[in-house]
């Protein structure tokens, strides 16, 4: 049993330091630890600037939050992008696919935790977020589903990476989808209707809420059904991403090739 | 010799234009601009003051527009090193700051579209009309606004690529601190000092003297301070230039570039 985790951890440490260099110090603070920071200052400002005496608080939690899946999934489509020209490898190993599938995210997720927290620690360092109403025990079950659903969608989303040839563009589409639709910013009740309703496909929606009320003081049981609906979206893009790269092997398979896209 | 030069940057121009919008090779990531820009509009919106939306329809086209400068010229010295062509451009008898020069331009240029798309975006986000109470000020402070996202992208190219191979972010940093978003009085000191070196930060101070209509000196000054603070980043550019230069003359090889 001890081979097995040795196996697993290893698994995904050497495909994580493989896919790319945000193990080199400079990029992965300016990645990791910056760019969040820079987002969270950004709206945070852009409040203050148009008048919103709360935007520390709306902005700060919704950025920093908006920070964690996204980081993810944006490691996890260059790591397999990284992956287009071994697709000889990656699908002609004898290895348990699965294994290979849920192990793969598991640093991109510690990653994303601490672009969230230094987010989070930024916010309440210079930008005045209050910590004094938080409820820590909702606080950590909601940051905990919304870690769940973050590597659940990033691992839907990094087979991506095998076939679209422009996937910096593929994974700015997929930011975007998540800051605009999930309430990280704009309420999602004052969306227009068709794009309210992709919400609650998205990860992030039911988490944030959950993160929010965390932030209002509300107990771990009022949070209780936004918590399973978060656990439930993870689930789901896990099951369905695991569905897709065996697609993409099938179709690789018989085709002799992964560029599918004709890159 | 000047318009042979003249004549240098006008084909890399046009050779990285067309680069640029190769079978619409820019597209995604133009559409993938637009979430950023509505949410940052509907934060503008809530105010409910023409003069915030006004300032951040136009910020936003800037921002943009900075967004595609500042990638260029990296990419385009990263790209001459990755396909081995970068020696052959020092063989040349352009100089090579020139050479970036004329690319920096082409991409500033290549950032209005999808600074325009963004503008667009923002208008039908805040639905509510401009309002410039000196639109002669305005133009100027545009025009100090523009030349220092040029001078400042051209001399940032070489540190990008140079010492702040790992730095990816810079881009984020740079709006952070530019102004486009909000006058950088906004910001905390710790950020706000620094943002004084930008050309930009001094041209988006008069962009929002000319909105809400303040006294002509208010505009000219910050204009003026911008134009000089840009005539700076000229200076630094050939500073930086030279180095570059020095460094693959002596070592025949950028070794400290990174991806």
């Amino acid at each position: 049993m001890m081979k097995l985790y040795r196996n697993l951890w290893r698994q995904s440490f050497y495909g994580y330091k493989a896919a790319f260099p945000y193990t080199d110090a400079g990029t992965w603070i300016s990645n990791v630890m910056a760019r969040p920071i820079l987002f969270v200052v950004t709206f945070t400002v852009t409040g203050r600037f148009a008048g919103h005496p709360d935007a520390a608080q709306a902005y700060v939690i919704g950025m920093a939050a908006y920070s964690l899946p996204t980081i993810v999934f944006d490691q996890m489509l260059l790591g397999y992008s990284g992956d287009r020209d071994m697709a000889s490898v990656l699908f002609g190993v004898s290895g348990s696919r699965l294994a290979t599938y849920l192990t793969r995210g598991l640093f991109n997720l510690l990653n994303g935790l601490a672009a969230f927290l230094s987010a989070l620690t930024f916010g309440w360092l210079f930008l005045g977020l209050d910590l004094a109403p938080v409820n820590w025990v909702t606080f950590l079950a909601a940051t905990s589903a919304m870690a769940f659903a973050a590597i659940g969608f990033a691992s839907f989303l990094g087979p991506f990476g095998l076939i679209v040839r422009d996937f910096l563009g593929f994974t700015g589409l997929m930011q975007g989808a998540v800051l605009v639709l999930t309430g990280a910013i704009i309420p999602r009740g004052l969306l227009p209707a068709p794009l309210a309703a992709v919400g609650p496909f998205l990860p992030l929606t039911a988490g944030l809420e959950a993160f929010r009320a965390a932030f209002r003081g509300e107990g771990v049981a009022a949070a209780a059904e936004l918590l399973q609906r978060e656990l439930l979206v993870g689930l789901s893009y896990f099951a369905v991403g695991y569905l897709l790269l065996r697609t993409f092997e099938i179709l690789a398979r018989r085709a002799g090739t992964i560029a599918f896209e004709g890159g | 010799m000047l318009p042979r030069y003249l004549h240098a940057v006008r084909q890399i121009y046009l050779q990285q234009w067309r680069t640029n919008v190769r079978g619409g090779a820019d597209l995604l990531a133009i559409v993938s601009l637009v979430p950023t820009v509505a949410a940052l509009a509907w934060i503008g919106q809530q105010s409910g003051r023409n003069t915030v939306t006004t300032y951040l329809v136009i910020g936003l086209f800037f921002m943009v527009l900075w967004y595609e400068s500042m990638r260029g010229p990296r990419w385009a010295i990263m790209d001459e090193v990755w396909q081995g062509t970068l020696e052959s451009s020092f063989v040349s008898c352009t100089p090579f700051i020139l050479l970036v020069f004329a690319k920096t331009l082409a991409h500033t240029a290549g950032g209005v579209r999808p600074g325009l798309i963004a503008v667009v975006t923002a208008v039908l986000v805040v639905q509510q009309g401009l309002d410039v109470a000196n639109t002669v000020g305005l133009v100027a402070a545009i025009g100090g606004v523009v030349v220092g996202v040029t001078t400042a992208s051209l001399a940032l190219a070489p540190l990008t690529v140079l010492a702040l191979g790992g730095i990816t972010a810079t881009r984020n940093i740079m709006v952070v601190i530019s102004g486009f978003l909000y006058p950088v009085s906004y910001l905390p000191p710790v950020l706000g000092i620094p943002s004084r070196l930008l050309p930009t930060s001094w041209g988006m101070d008069g962009v929002y003297a000319a909105i809400v209509g303040a006294p002509a000196s208010d505009v000219i000054v910050p204009v003026a301070i911008s134009l000089v603070v840009s005539a700076g980043y000229v200076v630094l550019s050939v500073v930086l230039f030279g180095v570059i230069e020095g460094r693959l003359r002596r070592t025949g090889g950028l070794v400290s570039a990174r991806g």
